[in-house]
């Protein structure tokens, strides 16, 4: 199936489900499925990176698995671990049922039974295709990205109790990184690379559009302009793409067709995660607005 | 420009030798993965054929902001080289006429590339010259032409090495600095108003090598390198154990060095790294290898995916039975290797920890050691 997706298929059917890629998104998505490889996606925070992992599965028309990485996760969040309480309910069971405490076969003890699968396991053992979103791949250890390493590489699992468990299919892997610390080379060589910035403003504009259907289009001129210039202060927190479709909704839904001063001071909290941000832009607003071409009402 | 060059195989293999150059991570796998997706994409497209290599050879947001410059500057120096090879050809080159449109290219093309000609990954070209002296040159950036530059640098290291004063001193008969002590014996012993001059001089001591050298994936790169540094090795030690690791370990004795041990050794350049592990395998099969005569070398970017605690212990047995070890690391620069904790966990039982990647830090080490 992912073989046969050609690059304009995979760009047409992106923007069927809403996402507006360009050709450095289709061409990596492209040449990742063809070359089974995994794609590594960084970028700034609220871009779209994991947006890419989920679209894709809906292309696939399967489901995406994801792993979300946080400092200190280990083979027990991410591969598989044992069902303990289930475990020690079986034992308990048998003796009540045979009335003494006898000596269990491990193997029945160590099945699939008792066998809780994650993210990693289950992406291996599904019979279709899955999609594997390991997200924020840079928040995790060195070791745990170590370990990531061996199971991209050979596609199989093993657990000592019970075996090897290889692929059935191999999954398309997409890693996402926001860059809070440097990847290994050695992961980085694994994977086909992409690069997502802060979208131009007529990307951003057809991305709104997209996702907010019943905008106003000058209201949407407005908020893209707006955040162009917003993104070229020197903020602690630079909005994404994220930040300017909350506020885009918002701001339909209140069916608002024209930005003000007033409007845009009220709802900077929906854009600026930072309250430092928030008192440097809400002190320069005039200036940034006078830039936008949005109209100060002073 | 793709038309200047023989065949495609031979522009994606240049402008690899180019990027790494510019400290891309670029090795073979990369060239052949972008030769594959050639294989997929319409060449005739400009754009197409830019994104799949900067798909493939970028893996950072620098190297992918700066890909396209890279490769436009690439195209032009390539240009200027070969009009100026031309421009120097007396005999004129309308007897050879040039096939105006490009070799297509085939997966035979690859294979022959990869397994016919696996020690040369990149063909020669007249880029380095112009920006950057051959010093300053990455290891992975090194050229066939370059070697003989190369294998001088090595051998002084491995001189001064090797090459360990005593603090012993031997009596000479005709040269060295004057041993005023034994002058005056002999004056007072045999009453002689001629002084018959005695010299002395510091002795060498014959230095024991240990190198321990990481051939995982990551290290493909410096394999260059390393053949000409383990190449020379026997030359200068007469006791000499070499140990590639990997996750597993393969030993090699001065007399088995004779032996072509990149040809030998299994899974060489592939897999992760676990280098605790692998010290206790040789530590365990090793342990009256040490004396004071004893330097350890080790050449590994410090990635370990092996239990923290036996990388440790490993260390610290090495450090404690050695005159000394000195940890080689050819990403400590460009990745702020001293962060990973495979080497945070050894720095402390390292007495020479040296970023080497490039000659001018082999000479560096040289001044230090």
């Amino acid at each position: 199936m992912t073989k046969q997706l050609q690059k304009e298929v995979i760009r047409s059917r992106l923007e069927e489900h809403s996402y507006i890629s360009d050709a450095a998104v289709t061409m990596s998505l492209f040449l990742a499925l063809q070359l089974d490889k995994p794609l590594l996606i960084e970028g700034p925070a609220g871009v779209g990176k994991t947006e890419i992992a989920k679209v894709l599965a809906k292309l696939l028309d399967t489901q995406p698995i994801r792993l979300q990485c946080y400092e200190g996760i280990d083979v027990s969040q991410a591969i598989y671990e044992w069902n303990y309480q289930h475990q020690l309910m079986f034992l308990k069971l048998r003796e009540k049922v045979s009335g003494r405490a006898e000596s269990v076969d491990e193997e029945k003890l160590y099945s699939e039974k008792f066998l809780l699968r994650r993210p990693i396991l289950q992406s291996i053992s599904t019979e279709k295709q899955s999609v594997l979103l390991i997200d924020e791949i840079d928040r995790s250890d060195e070791a745990f990205e170590s370990y990531l390493l061996e199971v991209l590489s050979d596609w199989q699992v093993t657990i000592p109790e019970i075996g090897t468990i290889h692929a059935r299919t191999k999954p398309a892997v997409v890693l996402t990184s926001n860059s809070t610390r440097e990847l290994s080379d050695a992961l980085r060589r694994r994977c086909m690379y992409l690069h997502i910035d802060y979208p131009e403003y007529e990307k951003e504009l057809s991305i709104i559009k997209a996702k907010v259907p019943d905008i106003d289009e000058q209201l949407v001129r407005q908020i893209c302009a707006f955040m162009k210039e917003l993104r070229d202060q020197d903020l602690r927190k630079t909005p994404g793409v994220a930040e300017s479709l909350d506020w885009a909704r918002s701001l339909a839904a209140m069916h608002i067709r024209d930005l003000d001063r007033e409007l845009v001071s009220s709802t900077l909290g929906l854009v600026l995660k930072d309250w430092r941000d928030q008192r440097d832009v809400g002190l320069s607003l005039s200036e940034l607005l006078e830039k936008t071409g949005v109209k100060s009402n002073l | 420009m793709i038309e200047r060059f023989q065949s495609l195989t031979e522009y994606v293999t240049s402008l690899a030798g180019y990027l790494r150059a510019k400290e891309y991570l670029v090795g073979v796998d990369e060239v052949v993965s972008t030769l594959k997706s050639f294989n997929q994409i319409d060449l005739g497209d400009r754009r197409s054929f830019i994104l799949a290599m900067q798909v493939n050879f970028a893996s950072s947001s620098t190297e992918w902001e700066g890909f396209e410059t890279l490769v436009a500057e690439f195209e032009k120096e390539y240009k200027k080289g070969v009009d100026a090879t031309i421009k120097q050809e007396k005999s004129p080159s309308k007897s050879k006429p040039r096939s105006r449109s490009p070799k297509q290219y085939h997966l035979e093309d690859i294979k022959k590339w990869l397994y016919q000609q696996s020690d040369r990954d990149t063909i020669n070209t007249p880029f380095h010259g112009i920006h950057e002296s051959l010093e300053q040159r990455t290891f992975a950036a090194l050229q066939d032409q370059d070697s003989m530059m190369l294998d001088q640098v090595v051998a002084r290291l491995l001189r001064k090495l090797a090459n360990r004063s005593s603090r012993r001193w031997l009596t000479n008969q005709d040269r060295g600095i004057i041993d005023v002590r034994t002058l005056l014996r002999n004056r007072f012993r045999n009453g002689d108003e001629l002084a018959r001059l005695s010299f002395r001089r510091v002795k060498k001591e014959k230095s024991k090598l240990v190198f321990l050298c990481d051939v995982s994936r990551s290290m493909e790169l410096y394999n260059r390198f390393l053949r000409s540094l383990i190449g020379a090795m026997p030359v200068y030690f007469d006791h000499l154990e070499v140990v590639l690791f990997s996750t597993g370990i393969s030993v090699w004795s001065k007399e088995r060095l004779k032996d072509d041990l990149w040809l030998a050794t299994p899974g060489l350049w592939s897999g992760g790294t676990r280098i605790g592990h692998s010290l206790k395998l040789w530590l365990d099969q090793a342990s009256d290898w040490f004396d004071g005569r004893t330097t350890v070398i080790i050449f590994s970017d410090g990635w370990d995916t092996g239990d923290l605690e036996i990388l440790r212990h490993g260390m610290y047995r090495l450090q404690s039975r050695s005159r000394q070890v000195i940890w080689l690391n050819p990403t400590l620069k460009s990745r702020e290797s001293r962060e990973i904790s495979g080497m945070q966990t050894a720095i402390p039982y390292i007495d020479v920890l040296a970023p080497v990647y490039n000659l001018a830090t082999l000479e560096d080490l040289i001044r230090v050691i």
